[in-house]
């Protein structure tokens, strides 16, 4: 009777455990087919600690944060036996990026409204986790570290900052102090339409809290010009500079870093940006005017917020939408010109989209994707920037529709498309 | 040149036997107008299914039956783990309705025979049902979250093999975040007499 009890009582603890998530206890974390990439990055990346026990759903956690790392395809967990019975070692199986990387977003929008038509580059930040388009090389340095050489370029939303391009060379520290904090450093040199660019640093650093929450702070010290120019036997200080500090907190469940079909990306983001400017205008009708230099300085506090969700309807299919808003505080402090009327804490832009995606890649998706993207959005403009100091405050409305083919690889995201927007 | 026209029609005579690959399970009619799918052993041998199957975590194989010309669909899931320090296959299976079933298989030869015992996947309405039935393998369990029998207790134990139930939506996953290692998709008409 009592062995009967005995037999039963094991039956059903055993079926208990069976019932029960399981747990597994991972002494060791083991990267393979790391060639470039330092193992301990990776494993500091997964937010995982040997000697801890976890689900399988924190697995699927910090599996799906490495494969949103910008410098891996993909990192695929398996178990291995460990040194005594109910240990495990975690090994993760990597496939990298090549060391030479891009993304490019090359998707022109015609815009026909009461102005004159003209083509505007899509700036899409809704689902991925830069909105900079990069292009250079990467390599690995020590255990936790990355140096980075490469050609950058911003395009911000918000009307007091500027869009720009620039050469950067920087390097990131993961794994700050055992704390999994990381921090980039970079050297930037603006081109382009700031050929007279100077070196700006930007300072990043950053804390994730879970496998899909992190807190970044940046500070980006950008110099378009810092000179001097000489007209009519007078020395004309001529600078433009922006300072911009942000503080942004972001959660992100999806499955990709450029091309996501699954979870949702939301980030709140408040910022600063102080922009000085001097330059000089003359005094009276030419000739005979006389040049008067003169300083600008403008203040603009915004706060971005981005929530985006992509739903995967099956193998091929993926649906999303997502809102993209902003509010801006703008102030004009120069002393002698006043450029712009101050904006108080007002709506700056909202963007509501509505995208389908459909996957055209047969193969290994380890080995990347190529997707067919629609894109359909509705855009607000409330502050627009006029002649680089000045602001306008008429609102800019449109439609707009998009279709593009995205292919991400072991090189790299590209994202070529066309599109068209009607104002209204 | 012989050599090559050689070549050329080996290749033609193989190549039904390449497009055939692909493992096609057989789609049984049952009592009740139920649809159920027997999956072949050779879809567990597919190397990456084979891979994810030895890597001590969970493999879970989603059955989505879509009838075609309707929005009516019905869902099967099941989860395969060897447990590397038991050496035992524990397995589930919950099928459209809800039934849950779980074992401990002690080897592979009995995985095999479990693993092509009919599935349970669909109810029918008419006497024949014409159905494009999608198999996606993933990662991981997406058990934990939305948990099949949680939603059963909500529902108050009523599975509806339609479009909007709750039970298809626990069955397939939806917060899952990890990407399919491979899925299939196939057609099937079956008559009920």
């Amino acid at each position: 009777m009592f062995r009967m009890l005995f037999i039963a009582t094991i039956a059903f603890s055993a079926l208990a455990q069976d019932a029960a998530p399981a747990r597994f206890l991972i002494e060791r974390i083991e990267v393979r087919n790391a060639h470039r990439v330092s193992p301990e990055l990776v494993i500091s990346e997964t937010l995982l600690r040997e000697g801890g026990e976890y689900s399988e759903e924190e697995l699927s956690a910090a599996s799906a944060r490495l494969s949103r790392l910008p410098f891996l395809v993909s990192a695929d967990f398996a178990l291995e036996k460990g040194s005594d019975r109910g240990r495990h070692v975690l090994v993760i199986n990597v496939a990298e990026t090549k060391p030479f990387f891009f993304l490019v977003d090359a998707r022109p929008i015609l815009h026909e409204d009461d102005g004159p038509s003209r083509f505007e580059y899509a700036d899409d930040d809704l689902g991925s986790q830069s909105k900079d388009a990069a292009l250079g090389f990467r390599w690995f340095a020590g255990r936790r570290g990355i140096v980075h050489v490469g050609v950058i370029s911003r395009n911000a939303r918000h009307a007091f900052m500027s869009d720009y391009s620039a050469l950067a060379v920087g390097y990131t520290q993961y794994d700050l102090f055992g704390t999994r904090a990381f921090a980039t450093v970079n050297i930037r040199l603006p081109f382009g339409r700031s050929p007279k660019g100077t070196v700006s640093p930007e300072v990043v650093a950053g804390i994730p809290l879970t496998t899909n929450q992190t807190l970044t702070l940046e500070y980006e010290d950008t110099h378009f010009r810092n000179d001097t120019q000489r007209i009519l036997d007078t020395d004309i200080p001529r600078r433009d500079a922006e300072r911009v500090l942000s503080f942004t907190w972001t959660y992100n469940s999806t499955n990709d870093p450029f091309a996501p079909t699954r979870g949702t990306i939301v980030r709140i983001s408040p910022l600063r940006a102080m922009r000085d400017r001097s330059s000089f205008r003359f005094s009276g009708p030419i000739p005979g005017a006389v040049p008067v230099p003169y300083a600008n300085h403008i203040n603009g506090n915004g706060i971005d917020l981005l929530a985006s969700r992509y739903w995967e309807l099956s193998e091929r299919n993926a649906l999303s939408a997502g809102v993209l808003a902003g509010w801006a505080n703008v102030s004009d402090e120069s002393t002698a010109t006043r450029g712009i009327d101050d904006v108080h804490w007002r709506p700056a832009y909202q963007v509501l989209r509505a995208g389908y995606s459909r996957n055209l890649w047969d193969g290994d998706s380890k080995n990347g994707d190529s997707r067919l993207e629609l894109d359909v959005r509705v855009v607000a403009r409330q502050l627009n920037f006029e002649h680089r100091i000045g602001y306008g405050q008429d609102e800019q409305n449109a439609l707009q529709g998009a279709v593009s083919w995205v292919r991400r690889s072991a090189w790299g995201m590209l994202r070529l498309g066309a599109g068209y927007a009607w104002g209204y | 040149m012989g050599v090559l026209i050689r070549v050329v029609a080996i290749a033609l005579l193989m190549l039904p036997a390449f497009a055939g690959a692909q493992p096609r399970p057989s789609f049984i009619a049952q009592p009740g107008r139920v649809v159920a799918a027997a999956l072949p052993s050779s879809l567990l041998a597919e190397r990456d299914v084979h891979r994810q199957l030895g890597s001590g975590l969970t493999t879970t194989f989603i059955l989505v039956a879509r009838q075609r010309d309707t929005d009516r669909r019905g869902a099967a899931r099941i989860e395969i783990r060897f447990d590397l320090w038991d050496e035992v296959w524990l397995v589930r299976k919950i099928e459209f309705d809800g039934k849950e079933e779980r074992q401990r298989i002690a080897s592979r030869e009995l995985l095999d025979t479990w693993w092509r015992a009919p599935v349970r996947l669909f109810a029918a309405a008419a006497d024949r049902v014409a159905l494009s039935v999608t198999l996606t393998v993933l990662p991981f369990s997406v058990a934990e979250g939305e948990d099949a029998r949680q939603w059963m207790s909500k529902s108050g134990g009523v599975a509806v093999p339609d479009g909007g139930s709750p039970l298809i939506a626990a069955l397939i996953g939806t917060a899952l975040s990890a990407k399919p290692i491979r899925s299939y998709r196939w057609s099937a008409d079956v008559a009920f007499r």
